[in-house]
């Protein structure tokens, strides 16, 4: 089998794949294909064709179902990546305020040293 | 509550309920029945959305009811009713425990006899009183895994002889009122499992025995305010389980025995305990401050910066291998990876007939021949065709997972380490303050 690649995100042609339908018979033999495949056509409408429909159906439903969910997941993933966006730069901006903050206080300090080496002189 | 005489100690029973009110009835009734003069029941109800709460106040008017705005875990909760009591005795009970009349006279009378044991516990049997559900408790090294003794054992007397435990489960727990004094209330930071493991192992540092007493018996329902086997439970249990670790171990027997026998045995456990180990990893990397605190509350030593990174990211492994590796289809070992199971096969017609199976083997195969294995050839080929696209496509899935969970791992180390820088600003910010008000004090 000829391995397909699929994008992340193309739910769209995944749902296209998802349903598995019924092939006409083919045949490439001169002068009887056309028979053979009447004649096949002819014995799989006996039983197997009635008896294999139903199946089908239910395989396409639960292959439906699993591309839906996995379109839901497709969501969820471009929320949380909007999510973690948006928290990476509040905690890369925190981070700034934190930082402007801290050499704040480191200046504060500073002149609060001086201030104590005047009031110590000067008493 | 006074105490009548010396025979009868004053005991306050607390039961913690959290939606139980069908198994209320039969355990506050039990309570209400016991051979003991000395005692009053408090209910602490912790924000139930059952008729628990209305049921006690119609049914049972004399239990004293302590209402909390919210579920705050089991040790919080009873916390709440320890704080007003002032008995000789506390006594805590889970709703779905069914004691014995003598349980209560049981329990308190050891610790009358004997003063330096502090904590106190019952024998406790699965409905059907056949099997021994608790006789006491220890706690596994390295991995600080609770066992009870007996657990699953039919009773024939084998656990009748009064013992020191590692602890005694807080379905039935009775603890004298020094014990409270001297250590205080229940740790509230954990909100369920490990609060007694926590509370027993600090009663006995500070001299006291925890002791298993056999007569005390009683019947525990067990569970029936909890849903075990799913992704919550297991995380909410190793979530307690490694506060307990880490707020009273060795750190360097966590990093030497702990971490490796913990990576090893998470490849035994199923997916959802897995998973749930895999958000319990989390949430202690994110408390790891307060839960160092609590250590050093312990008198226990801080770990050192280097033990604290080593820690981190022994956590951070642990987390992704938890979480890694029965999900990846990638992982070739697993026999139920998508790839593995992808294709659907044709399987040659076979039959167990003797003699004549070749021959009904044969004919079937022939019998396809004719058309069905045309027709059903062609379905089988687009159903593997979209198999194979749903798998690739889900690999894909487990390859952004990992990503966006690498992502928020990074972001819970930012964040911790954004709150220890706030620390270190707030403690400078202190001692400017303080040095400022000295400052304007002298002028």
């Amino acid at each position: 089998m000829k391995e397909e690649k699929i994008a992340l995100g193309d739910t769209e042609w995944l749902l296209t794949k998802s349903q598995v339908k019924e092939r006409q018979f083919t045949s490439d033999k001169p002068i009887v294909g056309k028979l053979i495949v009447r004649f096949r056509e002819a014995w799989n409408s006996v039983a197997t064709k009635w008896y294999v429909r139903p199946l089908l159906q239910q395989q396409n439903s639960f292959n439906q179902l699993v591309v839906s969910q996995l379109h839901e997941h497709d969501q969820w993933f471009i929320l949380q990546d909007r999510a973690q966006t948006e928290l990476a730069s509040d905690l890369a901006q925190m981070s700034t305020h934190l930082g402007q903050i801290s050499r704040r206080l480191q200046q504060l300090d500073e002149q609060l040293a001086r201030l104590e080496t005047q009031q110590s002189d000067s008493s | 509550m006074t105490p009548v005489n010396q025979s009868f100690p004053s005991v306050t029973i607390i039961v913690l309920n959290w939606n139980a009110g069908g198994f209320l009835p039969d355990c506050l009734t039990a309570l209400l029945d016991l051979n003991y003069p000395n005692f009053q029941v408090v209910v602490v109800d912790n924000n139930s959305s059952d008729d628990s709460v209305e049921m006690v106040r119609r049914s049972f008017p004399h239990v004293e009811l302590i209402g909390s705005p919210t579920n705050r875990g089991f040790a919080a909760g009873n916390n709440l009713a320890l704080r007003q009591t002032d008995t000789d005795f506390v006594v805590l009970v889970n709703p779905d425990v069914i004691v014995d009349a003598d349980w209560l006279h049981h329990l308190i009378s050891p610790m009358q006899a004997d003063e330096t044991i502090g904590i106190t516990g019952s024998k406790l049997f699965y409905p059907g009183r056949t099997l021994i559900q608790h006789a006491g408790g220890y706690i596994t090294s390295p991995q600080a895994l609770p066992g009870h003794y007996g657990l699953r054992e039919a009773d024939s007397g084998q656990h009748d002889v009064p013992r020191d435990v590692d602890y005694v489960i807080g379905a039935s727990l009775a603890v004298r009122r020094e014990v409270i004094e001297q250590i205080g209330l229940m740790d509230e930071d954990f909100f369920l499992y490990y609060e007694e493991c926590d509370y027993c192992l600090r009663a006995r540092r500070a001299g006291f025995r925890v002791v298993y007493v056999p007569e005390a018996t009683a019947v525990h329902i067990e569970s029936v305010t909890v849903t075990r086997n799913n992704i919550a439970y297991f995380q909410t249990y190793h979530t307690s389980r490694w506060r307990y670790l880490f707020k009273h171990w060795p750190i360097a027997i966590i990093l030497a025995e702990t971490i490796p026998v913990e990576a090893a045995w998470l490849d035994t456990l199923p997916p959802v305990h897995r998973q749930g180990a895999s958000h319990a990893y989390v949430a202690t990397l994110k408390n790891l401050r307060p839960i160092w605190r609590a250590r050093q509350a312990a008198d226990l030593a801080f770990p050192t910066p280097d033990e604290q990174t080593q820690l981190d990211r022994a956590l951070r492994d642990l987390r992704q291998k938890a979480w890694q590796s029965p999900y990846l289809a990638a992982d070739t070992n697993n026999a139920l990876s998508l790839e593995n199971i992808q294709v659907v096969a044709e399987r040659p017609f076979t039959s167990q007939l003797p003699l004549v199976g070749k021959a009904v083997a044969w004919l079937r195969t022939m019998w396809g021949n004719v058309a069905t294995r045309h027709y059903v050839r062609a379905l089988i080929q687009q159903q593997n065709e979209f198999n194979q696209l749903v798998t690739s496509y889900f690999n894909q899935h487990q390859v952004k997972l990992m990503q966006q969970d690498a992502n928020g791992i990074e972001m819970i180390q930012t964040l911790a380490n954004l709150s220890t820088q706030i620390a270190q600003v707030n403690e400078q910010l202190q001692a400017v303050e303080a040095r400022l008000a000295r400052l304007t004090q002298r002028q």
